[in-house]
């Protein structure tokens, strides 16, 4: 259901309208020297492997690196983005009460 | 005298007059599909067998039903479980997969009496693993209705071009990020994606369980109201499912359209500028008016990234773990399965806070109704290449959205050498009725929407 590679967003953001949601931090960041990629290790690439039943072959071990990347610059992103102490994330745990035996919604006991 | 192109209510009145039968309907759209509709790869799998039965079923009780949908055949992008019918998910690695259930949307427009003529090709996965080129699918790349050497969009690629080339009397589709505006854009058809809970996922694939809708891809607002209607409500088997009743006919009088900064210079997008003030000027003649507004700058589009990655791993671990994964067409899609298994779950709770932060954007409904912006700059992109490439100068969605569940309906506004271009009213959540009148007002004073495209 997305209809492009998320490794564009960048690109695609990069040709929008400024007034298009790109975060005034990415934006800044943009404006600043390019900072050097995060770095990926070969132990890295290795753990992600380990978690498969195959190994990836050498295009898609590269296709993985530069994944892997642009997990770490989304990390370093946001963590520049700062967002107010009390949010919380926008899903919340109801906790469901056992309902007494022969008891219908909202009877009282 | 109806077609392939007539519209649903056209088709109904055929069928209830006894101009033509059900079976006889079924049997136009199966000629039509299995020869267009592959020649385009717009098919995953075509379903005769059910199909005449449902038809048989339809024509039998035409008499006690005035359900709009009784007989009108239809197809179903391949990720609606389907009892007894492969739902490979367009995945290669899903060849064999074969439910016992059919999904609630399915369920219920049988109970409608729709009949299902094919499951609709679609994106492997629908792109959970961040696919480059149009072959992601193991339907082949999925063509254009109006250009074959033009992508087909996706992820319910075979839904808007079977759509387009009138091979179905309507489609289903799905989005988690612009999987059914996106083809119905770059096809000329109009889709709605309705807000996130009002049709129930249950028996759909999972990529994303927050970003998940369902939604109609018809050849005009007014079927994909008749669809929204058939398939909408709550489910209990969908804990997200909305209770709130649809009212897609609900009179709103004349709306207060929010305009968003455009980069049609930048993109160099004349023929996109041109439309979308022609747009404009049917609105506005109408008696609507417009207002500029700008979305609260936060980095939807990251937070989305990382829920997607964070989700579709979860939602699919045990096949990006097993030794089918490399049977996924698009090499990137390997790779990008396999990256999300390392998305921290620091990651994953950051995106989710800031989604409490983009609630900030349903600030905008209180100057405006909705929003009218271009789905994208320019008209579909090479069916050959990397997208990476390809989407430069396309613009696209970069705003909330998807992320706050807010409905949209995508339809024609124009052309671009011969293919079209779309645009998107976004309405506020559970307000689908925005969307359906000013698409329906739009489609009443143009004829975009009529127009066909030249192999049909």
């Amino acid at each position: 259901m997305q209809k492009i590679s998320r490794r564009d967003f960048g690109v695609r953001a990069a040709g929008v309208a400024a007034a298009l949601a790109v975060p005034s931090v990415l934006r800044a960041q943009a404006q600043t020297p390019a900072e050097p990629d995060p770095v990926v290790t070969d132990a890295e690439i290795d753990d992600v492997q380990k978690k498969l039943a195959k190994p990836l072959n050498e295009e898609a071990k590269k296709i993985l690196k530069a994944d892997l990347v642009s997990q770490k610059k989304d990390t370093a992103a946001r963590l520049k983005v700062k967002l107010p102490e009390q949010s919380e994330p926008c899903f919340i745990f109801v906790s469901t009460p056992k309902k007494p035996a022969g008891k219908e919604d909202g009877e009282m006991s | 005298m109806i077609d392939c192109y007539s519209s649903i209510t056209e088709l109904s009145k055929a069928l209830r007059k006894k101009e033509i039968s059900s079976a006889e309907l079924t049997q136009m759209y199966i000629k039509r599909l299995s020869t267009l509709g592959k020649e385009y790869n717009s098919i995953a799998e075509m379903t005769e067998g059910i199909a005449y039965e449902q038809a048989a079923l339809a024509d039998h009780r035409m008499e006690d039903t005035k359900n709009p949908l009784n007989g009108i055949p239809y197809g179903a992008k391949d990720l609606y479980a389907t009892a007894g019918i492969p739902t490979r998910w367009g995945s290669p690695g899903h060849e064999d997969q074969v439910f016992d259930h059919d999904a609630t949307a399915i369920s219920k427009l049988r109970e409608a009496g729709a009949v299902l003529i094919a499951k609709l090709a679609m994106i492997e996965l629908a792109g959970g693993g961040n696919y480059d080129v149009a072959n992601a699918s193991i339907s082949g790349p999925g063509h254009c209705a109006w250009d074959k050497t033009l992508w087909a969009g996706g992820s319910s690629t075979g839904s808007g071009s079977a759509t387009a080339l009138g091979a179905v009397g309507f489609s289903l589709g799905s989005e988690t990020s612009g999987s059914i505006i996106c083809p119905s854009a770059f096809n000329g058809v109009t889709g709605l994606r309705p807000t996130y809970g009002r049709v129930s996922r249950y028996g759909c694939m999972a990529l994303c369980w927050t970003l998940d809708k369902l939604g109609p891809i018809c050849r005009s607002a007014e079927d994909c109201g008749l669809v929204l209607d058939a398939i909408s409500g709550y489910d209990e088997k969908d804990p997200s499912s909305l209770r709130e009743k649809l009212n897609i006919r609900r009179k709103s009088g004349k709306m207060k359209i929010g305009l968003l900064k455009e980069a049609f210079d930048k993109n160099k997008a004349t023929e996109c500028e041109k439309a979308y003030h022609n747009a404009l000027d049917v609105f506005r003649k109408l008696g609507h008016e417009t207002v500029d507004i700008a979305y609260p700058d936060l980095p939807y589009d990251m937070a989305t990234g990382i829920i997607v990655d964070a989700e579709g791993a979860s939602a699919h671990e045990h096949f990006v773990r097993s030794d089918r994964l490399d049977k996924l067409v698009d090499i990137n899609q390997v790779a990008g399965m396999a990256a999300a298994l390392q998305r921290p779950a620091v990651d994953y709770l950051w995106a989710m806070r800031m989604r409490t932060e983009a609630l900030k954007a349903n600030a905008i409904w209180d100057k405006c109704d909705c929003v009218f912006t271009p789905v994208f700059y320019h008209k579909s992109v090479p069916i050959e290449g990397s997208f990476a490439k390809s989407f430069d100068n396309m613009g696209g969605a970069s705003g909330p959205e998807n992320l706050l569940g807010w409905p949209a309906c995508a339809f024609p506004i124009g052309f671009e050498e011969g293919a079209p271009l779309g645009a998107n009213i976004i309405a506020p959540c559970t307000r689908e009725d925005i969307c359906y009148q000013l698409a329906l007002d739009f489609q009443r004073n143009s004829d975009f929407h009529t127009k066909r495209p030249v192999p049909a």
